[in-house]
């Protein structure tokens, strides 16, 4: 039994190597099944340890073994007193982060088959979503801070290698490298932490059996020194710590940690590539860039809990993070166009609540709001995938409009997702989006009363722009000729026959002109076809031929080219799912407090750093009342407004907006983008030219490389004249050294003591 | 003769020896150059026939005939070989002899 | 230092040989050297005499100037090299340097602390007084005067006991191979 969990992480593992090695060989069909399938068994495998494992053990904490059969103390490295094993933590919150990891995202694994289905590398697709899984669960399993490490890293690679995609496109490609790198830099901070909390602890491991030399374990039991350095560990650690350059240690590695919480949850400064990462598939975007990936961020901070709570000048710092990237998110999210860009932005600032929540040491709230926000974040971005798929790659909300007759159900749906973001009563997002609100109120480290503004001056902007992005899609007047679209499907080396996406209409066309044009340019990968949609052999054929969808294929399974329609059911059952849960959910688990229940074993009290709350201010209902206003004032307004320019769509003309200095400033994203261009690419780039490789480079490195050439040269053009040729110089030479000789001789001679 | 102190001999064919040295460096002609190092070889069989006498021994004079014989033999190979180049190249000025293949 | 007659007789004789050498070495043509050589030569036999080396002397005055120095003129008249030669010369470092350095070398023989240990404990060389009596029984009683008669070199060179033999004998080939040597070199065809 205790070997079953390492499954969770060894399915999707084999189905990374199988798509990768066998994907292509094998078609898309086969992997369509078994990439959703290793995902799900892996859920399945999940409920079981949960209900098998952890709920029956005593302190509902057990570590097992990494790879089946082994024991949870196999060394990964074992150096002197560094030693770090294979072996998974199974506790509440990994369970639950487990739970949410292959629960979701195999919903959104079978809503991506339906999604790529067309794409001509599919298979590399479900390798890398595999993998994102794999590591995901690793990050969230891991049993200590270098495992979560390597999961840490893995799904920032994996979003690089997502997001960039369709690299075809220079854009995709950047918007990926500016992901990897971004979050390289939060991912310092991590790395900092981890050897501040080996110096400091002695062990890299969360939890030991024993409850005793665990990380969390040893800050539990030394509880109480809180913002004061841990001078009195036990004599197990050679070093006696003083902390930091003068900073108590628990601070100054609750604040590494967060840095590398801010860059994989996408807060500021280092939340600038979650915007860019919407050049992924929206799969991509709904998986990794809004259920869990970025989840991350506060997954790491609920499980360092019990160093948080005992570090409150870092809690404040975090809170304080968290609350403007909140507000700020909203606020950039209220002026977009573009459909995932909205949702880009609302998912830094749901981010933000979460970051808030740990800040202010309600570290069960932030995970409530993980739990409901993955439900409808996975839901918004689905069904905006469901959208972009019905307008054929449409994502300007500009261009759009009036859907909602036509695509009733993903209206549906997304209807259902947006009420449960904007925290309209009784759904999810309510009862978590209060949760926060309420520790924000009662925050154990000041400020209680602006956090709480601003959260509900955000969650007013949330639902309104949130209400925004549904009457732009659907319930506006069409600001586009149905049965007119443009093809903008995306692919990889689409550029072959995106050129013909203009022209397609209705009318069906020389069919066999636009076979042929398309069969004899050169691409690597597709073959085009014709008007039929099977395979055909082609000259290269040990190329696996898919057929690429062009839009007279589409004619072939949804209708007429050109036409707005309704998505597969591959694609609708997931929503439907997520719908229910978006709105069941909050309420099964919030008001219940099973979910406070659940977790507890896996979070620490603030009462354990000495922390209590603030002074109550409204009393029980009063708080789910104001939120509640808020939700309903927010989402009304945009329906009062947008109801009167159905028309255009937008409530100011396009000239009003280029006049309006704050929609600049919200449209710029407060330019953080120009900031870190100017000082990153722009200073950076100067540097590197001007200095370090005009200066450096050229002249000190090229200069002392070529220069140590040039003189060996030089000397040796000197030296090499006493090679003359000539047997006089030669013997003059020999006179030369017998001269020296007969006077070192001498010289000796006469010098020798008597 | 008595009455010529040994250092005078040793100063002479140190002289004589410095000069043939000195023929040596600067002459050009293989055959003068040759006749300068018998003029060395000549300063050192003297300095060794001055020691052997003012030691008393008679080793001093048997180097001296060994010396002798070689010089005679090394004389005859070496006009032996300066012919041989001679006749490959036409002249025997030796900074024009400064390549190893002929 | 005493004004002999010996010293008088040194003194001529060795002004001539360095006049001698230094011309030989100053002149360009090659029979005028050759023959200033045969002039230091001889004043070395002399030398070989006043320091009671007869022998030597007598085989200097017979190898060196009879043999040697003919065979080198046969090989100036043979190549018809007696013209005189340039006396410039390009690339001029050569002969300061090297009279530079033969001087130099010239100073430090005479730092030589043999050079100054003999200079301190030098005496005058005794002449021979009596006639040297060698007889068949045994070596010849070694004096000073009689250190280079042609009996005591020769009881030297001869006497098995002494190491002097087996280098005397080795010579021979060493001649021998020496003259196969010069004429295989001299052939005009092998």
């Amino acid at each position: 039994m205790r070997n079953l969990p390492s499954l969770i992480i060894l399915l999707p593992l084999f189905g990374f190597l199988f798509n990768a090695l066998l994907g292509k060989r094998v078609g898309p069909r086969i992997v369509s099944y078994v990439a959703p399938g290793v995902v799900l068994a892996a859920f399945v495998i999940a409920i079981i340890t949960l209900v098998g494992i952890v709920m029956p053990s005593p302190d509902h904490r057990e570590i097992v073994p990494f790879f089946p059969f082994c024991s949870p103390e196999t060394a990964w490295i074992s150096l002197g007193g560094f030693r770090v094993n294979f072996a998974l933590l199974l506790d509440p919150l990994s369970m639950l982060m487990a739970l949410i990891v292959t629960g979701i995202g195999g919903l959104i694994h079978i809503y991506a088959t339906g999604y790529m289905a067309h794409d001509p590398e599919q298979p590399r697709f479900f390798t890398y979503f595999n993998l994102f899984i794999m590591m995901m669960l690793i990050l969230v399993l891991g049993e200590n801070f270098l495992l979560m490490f390597v999961g840490w890293e893995g799904v920032g690679t994996c979003s690089y290698l997502l997001i960039s995609f369709w690299y075809t496109t220079t854009e995709n490609a950047r918007a990926g490298n500016k992901a990897f790198i971004v979050n390289r830099v939060g991912d310092i901070g991590f790395a900092l932490a981890m050897i501040a909390i080996w110096s400091t602890f002695g062990t890299l491991s969360f939890f030991s059996p024993d409850h005793k030399s665990g990380v969390m374990d040893l800050a539990f039991h030394h509880a109480g020194y809180a913002g004061v350095p841990l001078t009195s560990l036990p004599a197990i650690f050679a070093v006696p710590n003083m902390g930091f350059a003068g900073w108590p240690a628990l601070t100054v590695i609750c604040v590494l940690l967060f840095i590398g919480a801010m860059g994989k949850s996408a807060q500021i400064p280092l939340w600038v590539w979650l915007p860019d990462a919407m050049a992924g598939p929206t799969p991509v975007s709904a998986l990794i860039h809004a259920a869990t990936m970025v989840t991350a961020g506060v997954v790491m901070l609920t499980r360092c809990s019990w160093l948080f709570v005992q570090a409150p000048h870092a809690m404040v710092f975090v809170a304080w993070i968290g609350v403007l990237t909140a507000f700020m998110g909203a606020t950039i999210g209220l002026v977009q166009n573009d459909i995932k860009r909205v949702l880009a932005f609302s998912t830094v600032s749901q981010l933000g609540y979460m970051v808030l929540a740990c800040g202010v040491g309600d570290f069960t709230a932030g995970m409530f709001h993980v739990t409901t926000h993955a439900c409808f974040k996975a839901l918004l971005f689905l069904g905006a995938g469901a959208v972009i798929h019905s307008m054929l790659g449409e994502q300007d909300m500009r261009k759009m409009g009036g859907l909602k007759n036509k695509i009733r159900n993903t209206w549906l749906v997304m209807a259902i997702g947006t009420y449960a973001i904007a925290g309209f009563p009784f759904l999810s997002g309510f009862w978590s989006k209060d949760a926060i609100l309420d520790a924000a109120l009662k925050s154990p480290v000041g400020f209680a009363m602006v956090f709480y503004i601003i959260g509900l001056v955000t969650a007013l902007m949330t639902a309104f722009y949130m209400n925004r992005l549904m009457w732009k899609t659907f319930d506006t007047d069409p600001r586009f000729v149905d049965g007119e679209l443009p093809d903008q499907h995306h692919s990889n080396f689409d550029d072959e026959h995106e050129h013909h996406g203009a022209d397609h209409g209705a009318e069906i066309h020389a069919v066999a002109s636009h076979g042929e044009s398309a069969v004899t340019q050169e691409s690597p990968a597709i073959v085009a076809s014709t008007a039929v949609p099977e395979p055909h052999g082609d000259a290269s054929s040990d190329v696996p031929v898919y057929t690429v969808h062009g839009p007279d294929d589409h004619a072939g399974d949804h209708g007429h080219g050109g036409h707005v329609h309704e998505s597969l059911p591959s694609m609708m059952i997931p929503l439907y799912v997520l719908a229910f849960l978006s709105l069941v959910a909050g309420l099964a688990l919030g008001p219940t407090h099973i979910f406070e229940k659940f977790l507890e074993p896996s979070v620490a009290p603030i009462s354990l750093g000495g922390l209590s709350p603030a002074e109550e201010v409204f009393k029980f209902p009063v708080g789910y009342i104001i939120s509640a206003i808020v939700a309903i004032v927010g989402l009304g307004l945009a329906h009062m407004l947008y109801s009167q320019h159905r028309a255009t769509g937008a409530l100011q003309t396009e000239m009003a907006k280029q006049r309006n200095p704050l929609y600049h400033f919200f449209f710029e994203k407060w330019g953080f983008d120009h900031v870190y261009n100017a000082i990153f690419i722009g200073l950076g780039g100067w540097i590197a030219d001007k200095i370090l490789w005009r200066v450096i480079d050229m002249r000190l490195i090229d200069g002392t490389v070529n220069g140590l050439a040039e003189t060996v040269e030089g000397i040796s053009a000197l030296v090499r004249r006493i090679q003359t040729g000539y047997v006089r110089n030669y013997a003059l030479g020999m006179l030369f050294g017998v001269v020296a000789l007969v006077a070192g001789v001498f010289y000796v001679w006469l010098n020798k003591p008597h | 003769m008595s009455g010529v102190p040994i250092s005078y001999y040793l100063i002479l064919s140190a002289v004589l020896f410095t000069i043939g040295v000195i023929g040596v460096l600067i002459k050009r002609n293989p055959i003068v150059i040759f006749m300068c190092v018998e003029l060395m070889l000549n300063a050192a069989n003297l300095t060794f026939i001055a020691l052997g006498r003012h030691f008393g021994q008679i080793n001093g004079q048997m180097y001296v005939i060994f010396a002798l014989a070689v010089a005679a033999a090394e004389v005859a190979v070496g006009l032996g070989i300066i012919i041989a180049i001679f006749r490959t190249k036409e002249t025997i000025d030796i900074d024009e002899v400064n390549l190893l293949k002929l | 230092m005493k004004v002999t007659p010996e010293l008088i007789v040194f003194a001529i004789l060795a002004i001539i040989s360095v006049v001698a050498a230094v011309s030989m070495v100053a002149t360009r043509n090659p029979v005028r050297s050759a023959l200033f050589l045969v002039v230091t030569f001889l004043v070395v036999a002399v030398y070989y005499i006043t320091l009671n080396a007869q022998f030597i002397a007598a085989v200097q005055v017979i190898v060196y100037a009879g043999a040697i120095m003919v065979l080198f003129l046969f090989v100036i008249m043979l190549l018809n090299l007696g013209a005189p030669q340039q006396l410039r010369e390009p690339g001029g470092l050569q002969a300061p340097a090297a009279v530079l350095l033969a001087l130099l070398f010239l100073g430090v023989l005479f730092l030589s602390p043999t050079f100054s240990s003999l200079q301190s404990t030098s005496k005058p060389m005794e002449a021979a007084v009596t006639r040297p009596t060698a007889t068949m029984e045994g070596p010849p009683t070694v004096t000073p005067a009689n250190i280079g008669t042609v009996e005591t070199v020769g009881y030297n060179l001869f006497s098995p006991s002494l190491p002097w033999l087996f280098p005397f004998e080795a010579t021979s080939i060493l001649l021998l191979v020496a003259v196969v040597g010069a004429i295989i070199m001299a052939k005009r065809q092998l």
